[in-house]
Parts: structure tokens; sequence; C-alpha cells
């Protein structure tokens, strides 16, 4: 399946990301296309197996990170933890990898590794598919790359 | 008092898992387990009405703790409902037929919960 394949179009992941925050993270986005994520990024990846295989890779700014994680927990952002911050980034990874997927080729039985541990970057993250979830900030990015 | 045992390895799951029931102003008491390993020793401490579990973990996931909540002394009334990103096709059906009460796929909403989690225990909302 892989062969005929090109990975999800903007249409899916908009769809993806506006299921995921809105039911779990009570926020919206706004897709961006093309752009860059601000620094300082985090960013985790994990593999999926089977009809297609490939790398999920997920980019959020830090200060998006730290708001994503209040909002989830019910926290103030200033009383969100750093290792608050990895799970619920590993946990957005693995929930937008899921929706994204699906409503791409729902048909299709896949395996997800787990989330990688968080790596931090200090410059602007370049992607193809870009959100805001506030203000005209580029906070968020998604691409899925096939194998 | 309803006693529920919330099994995910993802702190911050069980930590949205909790504040859900705990939304809803009923009496439940929250028990937690970052694995169905752990969780298989705890339930057979509290023995738990419910129990909300993901689907992948390390050392034990979800199914292989749906089998042995099954195959326990004194869980034959534990219910258990599992909470999982896998969306592939059938699984619900083969989670259902291995004991599942309920699947529920991420991103779910505590509303969502909420009435899943009522319908087990048979409560309104």
């Amino acid at each position: 399946m892989t062969d005929r394949m090109t990975a999800p179009d903007a249409c899916v992941v908009a769809a993806a990301m506006e299921q995921v925050l809105r039911v779990m993270y009570f926020c919206e986005s706004v897709y961006r296309g093309g752009s860059s994520v601000e620094a300082p990024v985090l960013s985790t990846s994990l593999t999926f197996e089977g009809a297609v295989h490939g790398t999920f890779r997920v980019m959020v700014s830090e200060r998006c990170a730290r708001q994503m994680t209040a909002d989830f927990l019910v926290l103030e952002s200033e009383d969100v933890s750093s290792d608050q911050i990895e799970a619920t980034v590993r946990e957005f990874a693995n929930v937008i990898c899921g929706a994204t997927l699906n409503l791409w080729i729902p048909e299709a039985t896949l395996r997800f590794s787990v989330p990688a541990d968080l790596a931090r970057v200090d410059e602007p993250q370049s992607s193809g598919h870009c959100f805001s979830v506030s203000e005209d900030r580029t906070e968020i990015a998604i691409d899925a790359l096939l194998r | 008092m309803t006693r529920v045992l919330i099994v995910d390895d993802s702190p911050v799951m069980r930590h949205y898992v909790a504040r859900t029931l705990r939304m809803t102003g009923m009496d439940f008491a929250i028990h937690e387990a970052e694995n169905g390993r752990v969780a298989i020793d705890k339930a057979c401490e509290i023995k738990p009405e419910v129990i909300i579990t993901d689907l992948t973990m390390p050392e034990m996931g979800g199914r292989e703790l749906i089998a042995r909540v099954h195959a326990a002394a004194g869980l034959g009334s534990t219910r258990v409902i599992v909470l999982s990103a896998d969306r592939s096709p059938g699984l619900s059906d083969e989670l259902i037929r291995a004991g599942a009460s309920a699947y529920l796929v991420k991103p779910v909403s505590p509303e969502h919960l909420k009435a899943s989690l009522m319908k087990i225990i048979k409560v309104d909302v």
C-alpha cells in the first residue's frame, strides 16, 4: 500500500487536529500550512507499522505545550511541571497520530510505537502542516513521513 | 462508594480520567496503576467495580489485563473499560469478545467517558 500512497493531506491533518484539540484540550486551531513552529520547540515522534509504515512527528512550542498541559490537567500554567509537560505532549502525539492515520486510511490496521522522549530545540522548526492555537503564533506542527 | 481502578502508563491520562470521574459529583474511590501487572495486584486487593485501562502499556497491556481479571478469583463482577488511541478495524469487537465492557477511542471527551461509565455501573445521567 505504501508505494501508491502519499502522506496525509492538509484536509486530513486539519480535521484530526481540530477534533483532538477540541475534545481533549478544550481549544481550537487554525491551519497555517507550511511554516515554522516558534522556538523553543519540543518534539517527539512515534512509528507506525501495518498497512503503511512510517514515522509520525509532532512539534509544539514550549509556550503552547505548557498551556496545553494546564488546560488538560485544569491547572494554572505556572503550576505545571516539566514532567507533566513531557507526559502531555507525548499523550497528545499518541492521540493525534491515531486520529490522523484513521482519517487518512480508516480501513487500515496499524500498530504504533510509544512516543519518544521529548527533544528541545532552541530554533524555530519548519514543517509542512503547522497550526496556530492562540493569536497569530505558529505553535504546533504534525507530519507523517512514509517509509 | 464505587471503586474505580485507572490503569495507564501516562500519569497525565490517569489525572485526566480521575478528574473526569470527580467532576461527575458521584462518590468514587479512585485508585491508579501504571500498567497491567501492577493493576492486577491492586485489583485483587481492592476488588474494583470498574477498571478503566489503556491498551498499550509496558510490562502488561490491556488485553492481558482483561484476561487476568476474568481469570482471577473475586473479580467476577469487575467490569473493564478500554481507553485507547488505536482505531484499528475490528479492535472494538475483539476486545468486547475478550471480555471488555466498552471500548472508547481517544480523543474522548469528559462527557463521553462519564456517560460510558454511568452506563456500565447502571446509573442514570
